[in-house]
């Protein structure tokens, strides 16, 4: 679709109104824009600061890089350790993601449009693995999963994490749920579903949003997690964090900023495909005469 | 009608019956009565919705009138009492099992669903095959004027729309009754008045039987074939606007339908239908004695008049029923005045044509009467 020339010509003289000249802003909105700017440095910066030690020609980390080489990159990829790490910790999240959004969803499911004594201590209790302190959460899992031989598997680590990622999937699918109309499910029955098709028809779709930005948080709690993982590390359970902590202690090399810039990136482009989503749905949604 | 084979291994599918007869049969509502581990919300009522009839249940909010509608509809579990359809209980049935079309004031039209699968929905539940059920969603989108929304989705729709969509929807599935709780309140007064009288023409066209909640009383009387007034959980009155106009059995019913004139008695004397009041002045006239209290508890009387049923009489003219008063105000509305009379130290109100009540000018003494098949004794709750 293209944008006219007179479209954006248009859209310029809203935003700039010739009286004013070339600057927009009022002399308030300059003023705050420039005490934001070091905010968003302090920030940024330091997520930021790791990207161009990522492209160092030379085999240490350095900062500022001497030149700019995709060396880091390359050894990166045909390092089998790496490669082997960044595969645990997919695998991992992956089980997390799943467990947490089934249990997750249940227990929002249970709670939603029910009153009964003691609810918000229930409500408390799911939240716990957010606020309990994740070194004695991690010591905690590492003693139970020994009983069960799970130590130093990526089963175990994918276990100990939906713990930790579950509340989350739990709070954003019971957002999705407080904004359903319960004259839905009323209407639902009184047309001829049976409580099979109200969940189908009504509830899902409901918490569909829900879900999927609960399974985004949980997928980045357990992606992201070093203390439980760290505990439960062996030769054939090593994630990625876990391998940056080890590695950094024993060399420098740059193939660790080399994942972290690859991480900034995935982080940013999922980010950035989830904004352009919700502004779609947003415009949709307000678009007035849809196109077929 | 061929259904769906049925998979032996998935828990029953609760199939809702095909009604045949939908509309065709009368809905008996017996002395049903709610309470919440409390008072009683709805305290006895008893009626009957009659097949085809646009009944309506009028009354403030708190009055039990949802309670009851959704007792109807078989989301709330009455106390007591019984729901019949042709003489066959209802109360244990859930609502899945029902058949009656309910439209909320919410619309609440699935939001995934296009405009047609919204209507198809109830037909889907009831596994109608697809071809048949296209046919009968587009048919009734075309009965209530919305062939050309059917790919839409409910937001990409008004509000006005968005509601017919959701009446196409409970009457596709050809339903003992319409039950509709309130579902003009989300809408502004003019696109309100016009859905008015496209909900009534399209209940005329399709002739199924209406159960309607509101507590517009300008809204129940445009509408319905029958009023059944409710205030505190019971059943006040029951019966056409007219009826309930010219004859209403308490106060409460004369003020809950248009406006009225109240004027106390001290006394009412004889039997019979047309019986003597007393006035606070000693003076005396004649009323109607139409509804009796049941209990024989002593009761304040009052008689009611509608303002437009009150004359100003000229100086020797004669009439039925005559007091004095003074006016107090004159105001014009355009197609009649509005007088406000002084009589017994309480202000009547008088409606009329310009040139009868020229005499009425602020400040003079004037004698009003009326006729006295237009007065109603009514006894105090």
């Amino acid at each position: 679709m293209g944008v006219s020339e007179d479209a954006l010509a248009a859209a310029g003289r809203r935003w700039l109104p010739a009286a004013r000249g070339r600057w927009p802003f009022s002399l308030g909105g300059t003023l705050l824009f420039a005490a934001c700017v070091p905010i968003f440095l302090y920030l940024l910066l330091p997520t930021l600061v790791v990207v161009p030690m990522a492209f160092t020609p030379k085999p240490l980390l350095e900062f500022p890089p001497s030149g700019v080489s995709l060396r880091p990159f390359r050894d990166l990829f045909h390092d089998g350790a790496w490669i082997s790490a960044g595969v645990v910790s997919l695998k991992a999240a992956s089980l997390a993601v799943v467990i947490a959004s089934v249990v997750g969803t249940m227990a929002a499911l249970a709670l939603h449009a029910v009153r009964f004594p003691g609810q918000g201590l229930l409500q408390s209790i799911i939240l716990v693995p957010i606020v309990a302190p994740l070194i004695v959460l991690a010591l905690a899992d590492y003693e139970f999963l020994l009983k069960f031989h799970l130590t130093g598997t990526w089963t175990g680590i994918g276990l100990s994490h939906s713990v930790l990622a579950a509340p989350y999937v739990f709070i954003t699918v019971q957002a999705s749920l407080a904004g359903l109309d319960p004259a839905l499910v009323r209407s639902a029955r009184s047309l001829g579903a049976g409580s099979l098709s109200v969940f189908r028809h009504v509830y899902i779709p409901a918490l569909r949003p829900g879900l999927a930005a609960g399974a985004l948080l949980a997928f980045i709690a357990s992606f992201d997690e070093t203390v439980i993982a760290l505990f439960q590390q062996g030769p054939q359970a090593t994630t990625l964090p876990v391998k940056m902590f080890t590695d950094i202690q024993y060399e420098l090399s740059p193939k660790i900023a080399a994942v972290a810039a690859l991480l900034v990136g995935v982080a940013t482009l999922v980010f950035l495909v989830q904004t352009a989503a919700l502004v779609g749905r947003r415009s949709r949604a307000h678009g007035g005469w849809p196109t077929r | 009608m061929k259904r769906a084979p049925a998979l032996s291994f998935l828990p029953r599918r609760d199939t809702p019956p095909l009604s045949a007869t939908g509309g065709r049969r009368d809905v008996e509502i017996i002395s049903l009565a709610k309470s919440y581990s409390g008072p009683l919300v709805v305290r006895d009522v008893t009626f009957t919705l009659q097949h085809g009839e646009f009944l309506t249940l009028l009354g403030p909010s708190g009055s039990g009138k949802s309670t009851t509608l959704l007792m109807v509809a078989g989301f709330e579990r009455p106390s007591r009492g019984d729901i019949r359809i042709a003489g066959r209980s209802i109360v244990d049935e859930p609502p899945q099992r029902r058949n009656f079309g309910v439209v909320f004031q919410s619309y609440a039209l699935f939001p995934h669903m296009t405009v047609t699968e919204n209507v198809e929905f109830p037909l889907r539940m009831r596994g109608v095959p697809p071809r048949e059920r296209r046919a009968r969603a587009a048919d009734m989108l075309d009965k209530v004027g919305l062939s050309l929304f059917a790919r839409r989705k409910p937001r990409e729709l008004s509000g006005g729309q968005q509601q017919r969509v959701a009446l196409a929807r409970a009457l596709v599935f050809d339903p003992e009754a319409l039950l509709l709780d309130e579902p003009l309140g989300a809408l502004d007064k003019r696109l309100r008045e016009s859905m008015q009288i496209e909900i009534k023409s399209i209940q005329r066209r399709i002739g199924v039987s209406v159960l309607y909640v509101t507590h517009d009383q300008e809204e129940a009387m445009v509408m319905s074939d029958r009023i059944a007034v409710m205030r505190d959980g019971r059943l006040l009155q029951i019966g056409t606007p007219s009826d309930l106009y010219r004859r209403p059995a308490t106060p409460f019913v004369a003020t809950a339908l248009g406006e009225t004139n109240l004027v106390p008695c001290l006394g009412v004397e004889g039997s019979g239908p047309g019986r003597r009041v007393v006035f606070p002045d000693g003076s005396r006239g004649w009323a109607q004695h139409v509804h009796v209290p049941e209990d024989g508890a002593e009761r304040r009387a009052m008689i009611s008049v509608r303002p437009e049923r009150l004359r100003c009489l000229g100086p020797d003219e004669e009439a039925e029923n005559a007091i004095e008063g003074v006016v107090k105000d004159q105001t014009f509305v355009g197609s009649y005045v509005r007088c406000t009379i002084e009589v017994f130290g309480q202000h009547i109100i008088m409606k009329g044509a310009e040139d009868g009540l020229a005499a009425a000018r602020p400040g003079q003494r004037v004698r009003i009467g009326w006729r006295t098949d237009d007065a109603q004794i009514l006894y105090e709750e």
